[in-house]
């Protein structure tokens, strides 16, 4: 690994964060309700945003046991060789397949919303193009990329979400916990969906300097996208109608659809949001592209310049696979439900047997 | 430079044509915009006809006519000096037919400029096809297109809709007037909270009735009028209230943004007074016993005496008290015809009542909710009026 290739802490929750956000934001609203039939979606993103900081504190811990090593090298050691191969294998395909989910939501979204006739690979081929030129990078370009996208996300973002407060009416949102905990907790599954992208951190935590502030960084990278959400869907539901949400197939879009304002220089921003959109997407994609790409440099000692090029293209077939919207959404459901074993159980596991074996090594517990 | 160093320099170039310009832009001259789109019932206007009986066209059921209203660009430009001043800045043009997007498409074989939907702002629905047909079948096409915005407003006309979308005044869009006609609420009662397509959804995916403003049209000349009701279950129309009974149905909620209520003297009929409201709240309770409902209802509002006929000097006008009293009797007489026409004649709530259950008894909205018209007919609705005049204008008093 370079040297001088490494993250600070801030870095690493940045990059947590634009991790995190992606396709989900336009559906969560519809995601949840659909699960939950009540206003209270936003407690479940609460509660599951809290439920992966519990995760991600485990990928922390076990990180820290492994300083300066990946996932991927340090689960060899934990389990074998042969197993720990198989693992590796099985989170690179997951990174792998997490990269054409985006791009192919990106063609999906701008296909129907902004580029209506521009072929799907004449979006997807640039965008694919330009995100292995960053990660050749390497790790500390692509957080400084974060780092500025960022803040041009956050302010468009709160600002096109308060925007539509001319069509909010806190009746849709009450009452509150009307019907118990029971849709409450129906809800947190697919809120959990929407955190996939903290367990970057088991590829991130390799290049700091002081693997110990990890444990911030992630809390924080999982606060902040917490309040994105929480605002989307107060604001979409608060617009739409909890039986308006489960009809649309991207209920933020259309949030944003369903107001005007005259008197501003701009009437309409939905092109405001489809464009940080994009920027998300192009993040989240980069950073599940370079994670997957880590794995094989480091799997197969190759150079990880070259595995991009490979890459690249296997992502763009991979991505083509799903036939239609519905096999899409079924696969984000499906890679959301793997994410969850994969960095919610296993790491626990993980961690229990890294113990037991230092405790056999030495005899210690420790 | 590297081994090639040309050969570097052109692919580098070839990035350049990345830089062309859009995939597939469309120039803004070349599409025809449409603002606005009236559905009647289907009526095959005389130009159809003709082009029918010449044996264009097959054969379907004449279900729907939509007249859209497209913005001439012709007038627009400014660089036609021959063009005749009394020309209109839009061309409304009609099609007939049982799928609301074909007869868009088939506009395309009938103008050089295919029709676009970014900016239509307003859909004016013929009374007589809303009573004919579910409106989320007729409406399925605008939520469904990923041109048209759920922004765009529904509203409602008792005669011909087409006819909504004309006008006697030379430069003047007629979906534009209707759209800018939403927006004095704060004038009038007789102007609801408008309805957008995407507001409509909820009402129509929740099974909620509801009500959309009317307009009405004579002779070139448009007026919002009342509302229709549709009835949740059918998703149909099922009647109008009138304008008073709409003003009523304003107070009942608390809807209102300004506006006024005239009334007589009870002793002095030629004694016409007008209060100008200034604010109006309402606060709605509802109380469950078992399953029987019912709603306590305060009414409060403040506004000015705006106006006062026959009386000597104005120092000779009667108690403010009275006054009050005569507004409060007149607000009450509104709300009952109101009530009436809710629970009696359409046995349908459409002042969002069920609204106030839910939040206030959820688990008692379950049961309900599913015939919640008919469990609104039949509970008892209990309203206070108090009405208050805190001035006087700019006259003493």
């Amino acid at each position: 690994m370079d040297e001088n290739d490494y993250i600070t802490p801030a870095q690493v929750a940045v990059v947590i964060i634009n991790a995190m956000l992606g396709a989900g934001i336009l559906t969560l609203p519809r995601t949840t309700v659909n699960a939950a039939h009540t206003p209270d979606v936003w407690l479940s993103i609460m509660v599951g945003g809290f439920v992966i900081i519990l995760f991600g504190m485990v990928l922390v811990r076990l990180g820290l046991r492994y300083r300066g090593q990946t996932f991927y090298q340090y689960v060899s050691r934990i389990t074998g060789r042969w197993i720990g191969a198989f693992l590796s294998l099985v989170v690179i395909v997951y990174f792998m397949l997490v990269a054409s989910f985006e791009v192919r939501a990106l063609s999906e979204v701008t296909g129907l919303y902004l580029l209506e006739g521009t072929p799907s690979w004449a979006i997807i081929m640039p965008f694919l193009w330009v995100g292995g030129y960053l990660i050749r990078g390497g790790v500390s370009a692509l957080a400084r990329l974060c780092e500025v996208i960022l803040p041009i996300t956050g302010i468009i973002f709160f600002l096109t979400m308060f925007l539509s407060f001319g069509i909010f009416d806190i009746h849709n949102m009450r009452p509150v916990l009307g019907l118990g905990m029971t849709p409450v907790l129906k809800g947190i599954e697919p809120a959990l969906l929407s955190f996939i992208g903290f367990e970057t951190i088991i590829v991130l935590q390799a290049f700091m300097k002081k693997p110990e502030k990890a444990a911030k960084s992630v809390i924080a990278g999982i606060l902040i996208p917490t309040a994105f959400y929480v605002t989307t869907v107060v604001m979409v539901i608060g617009a739409l109608t909890v039986d308006g949400v489960v009809t649309k197939t991207w209920p933020t879009m259309d949030l944003i659809r369903s107001f005007e304002l005259s008197g501003l220089i701009f009437e309409r921003f939905e092109s405001f949001l489809l464009v940080i959109w994009i920027m998300q997407i192009y993040s989240t994609f980069t950073i599940t592209c370079y994670a997957s790409a880590l794995g094989i440099a480091q799997l197969t000692g190759r150079n990880l310049k070259s595995v991009i090029t490979v890459l690249l293209p296997v992502i763009y077939i991979l991505s083509m696979a799903p036939h239609s919207l519905k096999d899409l959404n079924k696969l984000g459901d499906m890679l959301g439900l793997t994410a969850l074993c994969l960095f919610g159980l296993l790491p626990l596991l993980l961690l229990i047997l890294s113990k037991w074996k230092a405790g056999k090594k030495d005899g210690t517990v420790s | 430079m590297g081994l090639y160093p040309n050969l570097k320099r052109a692919f580098v170039m070839l990035w350049l044509l990345l830089l062309t310009g859009c995939w597939s832009s469309n120039e803004i001259e070349d599409l025809s915009v449409y603002v606005g789109i009236a559905l009647d019932k289907g009526e095959v206007t005389a130009e159809e006809q003709q082009l029918r009986e010449q044996g264009s066209a097959e054969k379907n059921i004449d279900k729907v006519t939509a007249t859209l209203q497209i913005i001439s660009s012709k007038s627009s430009s400014s660089s036609d000096q021959s063009t005749k001043t009394d020309q209109k800045p839009f061309i409304n043009t009609a099609g007939t037919g049982d799928s609301v997007f074909e007869i868009f498409r088939e506009f395309a074989s009938r103008r050089d400029q295919p029709v676009i939907g970014h900016h239509m702002k307003i859909v004016v629905i013929s009374g007589g096809l809303a009573r004919a047909n579910r409106l989320d079948d007729m409406l399925d096409f605008f939520y469904r297109d990923n041109d048209i915005r759920p922004s765009c407003f529904v509203v409602v006309s008792r005669g011909e809709a087409r006819k909504t979308l004309e006008t006697k005044v030379p430069g003047g869009i007629p979906a534009f007037r209707l759209v800018g006609m939403l927006d004095n609420r704060n004038r009038t009662l007789e102007v609801i909270p408008s309805v957008s397509l995407s507001k409509l959804q909820g009402y129509l995916q929740s099974g909620t009735s509801f009500i959309l403003q009317n307009v009405l049209s004579a002779q070139g000349e448009i007026k919002f009028s009342g509302a229709a009701v549709i009835k949740g279950e059918t998703k149909k129309l099922i009647g109008y209230l009138s304008e008073e009974e709409l003003k009523g149905l304003v107070w009942l909620t608390g809807s209102g943004k300004g506006g006024l209520v005239k009334a007589y003297d009870h002793n002095d009929s030629g004694r016409s007074m007008a209060y100008e409201m200034k604010s109006m709240k309402s606060t709605i309770k509802s109380r469950a016993d078992g399953k029987k409902l019912s709603f306590d209802v305060n009414i409060e509002s403040e506004g000015r005496l705006i106006e006062l006929w026959n009386h000597a000097s104005i120092f000779n006008r009667p108690a403010t008290k009275e006054l009050e009293a005569i507004f409060e009797q007149k607000v009450r007489r509104l709300i009952d015809q109101a009530i009436k026409k809710m629970q009696q004649q359409y046995r349908v709530d459409v002042a969002g009542f069920g609204s106030h259950v839910r939040i206030e008894h959820p688990r008692l909205w379950q049961s309900v909710k599913k015939d919640w018209d008919s469990v609104f007919s039949q509970s008892l609705i209990h309203y206070k009026v108090k009405l208050k005049i805190t001035e006087f204008g700019s006259l003493i008093d």
